[in-house]
């Protein structure tokens, strides 16, 4: 008797997921959530959370060079700190805010080219070391260029403002001009990652030399992919910026990349949910743990990745959708309601 | 240049998804509304106090490279406070008694931490001032919020001449003297000698180090004091033997070192030993102290140290009988990580005394009236491990209410103070 | 005059770097993987051996113990958490070991506290002369230890059934299990030897930089860049890499005003970075073989 009727439900629960409606109703419930939330929320947590949609973006980027192309990269700062210097300089120069976005883009596509194409040759762990050579030399650079980077004292500016006829206040505004540009980069994402390139690239990581013989351009699409994962940088410095309102030399820590890289296994590879959740690890963990025990919050942290890897070593996202399928599978194997979703991926890729 | 066809597909893509999604985002954009003013307290009283309680806050690097000294200014810091309570409380001027409660976070000396910190403690923990935040970058990315927000952003933890600039930021005010007023204290000290003396530079390569070699050239205008060379390091170099050797070949009389790492304090000297360069070396006062520099890099069988301060260092022997000094060794028994640095500490312990000083004459429970009373500290009592000759004055609107460097030398047990030009 | 000093400065800095980069040297040989938390294993016992010294231990016993210990400390490391995540992943081994060397720091902040500590040298700091060139009885120490490691590390890889079995597995692991090497017991081995080399490097490197939670942290950057500018499994490749280095960064910093002693902090990257580009297997490393 139960038991059928928590098939009913399980059921129930999972053809309407799997129906296209209660996913766009589903997506703008979620959006709704997101939207409203800094109506109510401390500019405290309006900050955190435009910091997390800020990495989230930039490790959107890195996913789609190391999770889907399977290069890991430890560079991803110093996109991230062009990003945020491109904003501060803008910022604090008057111009309108989409110029220095502009800016940032297109220096991090740039930069990203250029590093790329050399980079690119190099297979495993030396493309990682290599691009650790970016972060690090990053930091003396800024000093060095203090007309344009403001030094070791750096750039704190006033970032976007809300408009009178808005009555918001600015941390409410600059969170929603995050959470939406945010949206868009994620949507572009998606879209890229939908369709050819997307499938190439999972060649490329699963057998480069397979790639090649059907024809893959494989440096070029390396390319491509260490230049959004630039690009995708560069914006999420740039978002940062606009909530935090600073950058410096101190903002850059050389273990900054190694975090976001953490981050993002942590979320899950391959996942845009992967990516939030990475994001809201690094920012919001050691906040909490800070609260707990003030002073141990590395310890905290470092404690609370090993356990997730060891728990949930696909990431939290991959932990998550398990839990999802778990759920809408009976007890009993009757129907194979839920297809794992990393096959559905492939399938819709 | 042609488009390789992975790019023209990632373009198109992106262009035809663009509109779609930038249409999305303004709508969800104008649909919203505002949230209103940010309440504040009750009529007459600010966030943070309350008739019997008056709750201050920090953001300091608890972990990270720099947790040593974040550790050791919040534990001197909450030796005092906790002194202050045990006597019931601090006594302000609106004639009320209130506890203090000192409210610390983690920033791991990143300052995108510092910055959610300060939101925590000002608009979550509702403190009524942030008290002495650690370092040029997490300060100066607090400092324009703390001057919006109108939140006392009170003696920072870090020496730069912005933080006491109350023209730009009249909410924000320094404790120390300047990396620069100590620069020039050596400079003119050297000056006072009468005679060419030869002066090498090893600076960090910030405002710090900037600060340093500023003053010490003010200090050494018109005299026959010259800078020979100058070599800087990065906070992340692991030696600076290479720039000691550099300058060594100059062979100058003086070595200025503008280091404020300890680790390559203690490296740096020894190398010069090892190249049979002996100048006489001026140690910036940050990295001078007996026990944490000195005794652990074996640095105290040499004569030629110099480094000019302005507190009574705890573990000088000269000062062990000073009732001031005394006292800041006992309250911190219970807060051994004072220990940790004790330069760090002994100054976070005067900016604790001074904190208290200021919550004395604060005249009514409102943050305006801190500042007011910040403003006007004066006098020798406020802080009892300044050196004698040092003032603290609040009153200049371009300085960091600490005034004076007195140059000392190391005599093999003390810093012995000296008098310029004596020699 | 102040060029050989500035070669024989390099050559010190460079031993520091050479120190860690022969410890990860030996844990990608063994295992195939790089080792971020390999600066932080040191570090904890140097801290060991720093502790047993402050209880009167005489300092040749500390480091000896401290090195024992290391050995112990590797092999169990590897035993309860490396093992679990054996054939996932590369990226998520090398976050495994990034949780690994922020939770060491975690530790050795808590019981030891973040402040400088002394720790007494194997070697005396006395000054030695070549020529006009200065530098300390410690420095020839350490490039003599250093040396050493390197030929028992290259005896015990070529010449020994052990080192060939290390070599194999970490080459193919599949196939040396196929045939009967016990694999489990082999990368603890090679964890224990890497935790050998590391605990001797960090009691090497401490009395120079002074002893704190945080020494190794920037010299991991330039281990790593030694490590595979040597191509990432020779210990000599990576010695040698490592002195290139400290003697190029020296060299440009002071003689290239463009470059000047604050940048010189790029040059060793950018040498990688380009000789990298020429010859991706490294100086000294096997050219890699693409197999389908």
């Amino acid at each position: 008797m139960t038991r059928v009727a928590q098939e009913g439900w399980r059921g129930g629960l999972a053809k309407l997921t799997a129906r296209r409606t209660t996913r766009w109703v589903l997506g703008a419930v979620a959006a709704a959530v997101l939207v409203a939330i800094p109506f109510n929320a401390s500019p405290y947590t309006n900050l955190q959370l435009a910091l997390v949609i800020a990495l989230a973006v930039s490790l959107r980027g890195m996913d789609v060079l190391t999770g889907h192309a399977g290069q890991v990269t430890l560079g991803q700062s110093a996109f991230f700190g062009i990003g945020a210097y491109s904003g501060g300089y803008g910022f604090a120069h008057g111009w309108p805010a989409p110029l220095s976005f502009l800016l940032a883009v297109v220096l991090c596509v740039i930069a990203g080219v250029i590093v790329a194409i050399p980079a690119v040759r190099l297979r495993g762990f030396a493309f990682g070391v290599i691009t650790l050579a970016l972060p690090v030399v990053m930091a003396p650079l800024a000093i060095r260029l203090d007309w344009l980077t403001g030094g070791p004292v750096g750039l704190a500016v006033t970032t976007v403002q809300a408009p009178a006829w808005s009555g918001l206040a600015d941390d409410q505004w600059q969170y929603l001009l995050v959470l939406a540009v945010g949206a868009v980069m994620f949507l572009l994402a998606h879209n890229l990652l939908a369709g050819r390139v997307g499938r190439a690239l999972t060649l490329i990581r699963t057998s480069e030399i397979a790639a090649s013989s059907v024809g893959i351009p494989v440096q070029r699409y390396k390319v491509l992919a260490f230049t959004v994962a630039a690009a995708y940088g560069g914006v999420g410095g740039w978002l940062y910026l606009t909530a935090v309102h600073y950058i410096g030399v101190d903002s850059l820590a050389l273990t900054l990349s190694i975090s976001m890289l953490v981050a993002l296994v942590v979320g899950g590879v391959r996942s845009p949910l992967g990516c939030v959740i990475g994001a809201a690890f690094y920012i919001l963990v050691p906040n909490i743990t800070d609260k707990a025990t003030p002073g141990r919050s590395a310890l905290f942290f470092g404690v609370a990745l090993l356990i997730v890897l060891f728990v949930v070593p696909s990431g939290l996202s991959g932990a998550l959708r398990a839990g999802w399928s778990r759920l809408l599978a009976s007890p009993r194997p009757a129907t194979p309601a839920a297809a794992p979703p990393s096959a559905e991926q492939h399938a819709s890729a | 240049m042609f488009l390789p066809t992975p790019w023209s597909d990632a373009l198109r893509l992106f262009t035809r998804n663009l509109a779609l999604a930038a249409g999305t985002a303004s709508l969800l954009l104008l649909a919203a509304c505002g949230r209103g003013s940010d309440a504040t307290g009750s009529a007459g009283t600010d966030p943070g106090i309350t008739d019997t309680t008056v709750k201050i806050g920090t953001s300091q690097p608890l972990s990270g490279p720099l947790a040593a000294i974040g550790e050791a200014t919040v534990a001197a810091a909450q030796a005092y406070f906790a002194h202050v309570n045990a006597q019931g409380g601090v006594k302000m001027a609106d004639g009320k008694t209130r506890k203090i409660e000192y409210l610390y976070y983690d920033d791991a000396y990143d300052p995108a931490k510092s910055v959610q910190n300060y939101q925590r403690l000002v608009h979550q923990d509702e403190v009524f001032a942030v008290f002495h935040p650690l370092g040029t970058g997490p300060n100066q990315a607090i400092m324009a919020r703390a001057n919006a927000d109108k939140v006392p952003h009170l003696f920072t933890h870090a020496g730069g001449a912005q933080f006491s600039d109350r023209a730009k930021n009249p909410w924000t005010i320094g404790w120390g003297p300047t990396p620069d007023s100590e620069g020039e204290a050596y400079g003119k000290y050297l000056a006072a000698q009468n005679k060419p003396i030869t002066v090498a530079v090893l600076r960090q390569n910030d405002d710090l180090g900037q600060g340093y070699l500023n003053g010490l050239e003010q200090g050494i205008a018109g005299s026959q004091v010259e800078i020979v060379k100058i070599a800087t390091y990065g906070r992340t170099d692991s030696t600076v033997d290479s720039q000691i050797s550099s300058l060594a070949g100059t062979k100058a009389d003086v070595l200025f070192m503008a280091v404020v790492l300890p680790p390559l304090m203690i490296s740096g000297i020894k190398h010069a030993g090892t190249l049979g360069w002996s100048p006489d070396i001026y140690m910036a006062n940050n990295t001078s102290d007996i026990t944490g520099v000195l005794k652990v890099g074996k640095l105290t069988d040499l004569r030629t140290l110099y480094s000019a301060s302005f507190i009574k260092a705890a573990d000088d022997p000269q000062w062990k009988d000073d009732p001031g000094v005394a006292q800041y060794l006992d309250r911190i028994k219970s807060f051994p990580k004072a220990l940790g640095n004790l330069v760090n500490g002994e100054i976070a312990y005067g900016e604790a005394q001074t904190m208290v000083a200021a919550l004395q004459q604060t005249k009514a429970p409102t943050r305006q009236a801190l500042m007011d009373a910040v403003h006007s500290l004066k006098g020798d009592s406020i802080s009892d491990v300044l050196l004698p000759g040092v003032t603290l004055d609040s009153t200049d609107p371009t300085a960091p209410p600490v005034h004076g460097h007195v140059v000392q030398h190391f005599d093999g047990e003390s810093w012995v103070a000296r008098e310029g030009g004596d020699e | 005059m102040n060029i050989v000093q500035q070669v024989i400065d390099g050559m010190t800095t460079g031993s520091i770097y050479a120190a860690l980069a022969l410890a990860l040297v030996l844990v990608y040989r063994s295992t195939g993987m790089i080792n971020f938390a390999q600066g932080q294993m040191a570090v904890l016992s140097t801290y060991l051996a720093w502790a047993m010294s402050q209880t009167g231990v005489p300092i040749v016993l500390a480091v000896v113990l401290a090195v024992v210990i290391a050995i112990v400390m590797g092999a169990v490391i590897e035993r309860l958490l490396i093992r679990r995540f054996e054939g996932r992943e590369h990226l998520t081994m090398i976050i495994v070991t990034v949780g690994l060397m922020t939770t060491i720091n975690g530790v050795v902040i808590w019981i030891w506290g973040a402040d400088l500590k002394t720790i007494a040298s194997l070697f005396p700091s006395d000054a030695l002369g070549l020529g006009s060139a200065r530098f300390t009885v410690h420095d020839v120490g350490t490039v003599a230890v250093l040396v050493s490691v390197i030929v028992v590390m290259q005896v015990l890889f070529q010449r020994t059934r052990l080192g060939l079995a290390l070599r194999a597995v970490a080459d193919n692991p599949q196939s040396s299990a196929l045939s009967g090497l016990p694999i489990g017991v082999l990368l603890m081995t090679g964890w224990a030897l890497a935790g050998a080399v590391g605990s001797l490097g960090g009691v090497l490197i401490a009395p120079k930089i002074s002893l704190q939670p945080g020494m190794l942290d920037s010299v991991l950057i330039y281990a790593v860049a030694a490590a595979i500018l040597g191509g990432l499994d020779s210990p000599i490749g990576a010695v040698v890499a490592a002195w290139v280095l400290g003697v190029v960064q020296n060299l440009a910093g002071t003689y290239i005003p463009l470059v000047g002693t604050d940048l010189q902090i790029a040059v060793p990257l950018v040498i990688m970075a380009v000789v990298l580009l020429i010859r991706p297997q490294g100086l000294f490393g096997r050219r890699e073989v693409m197999r389908v």
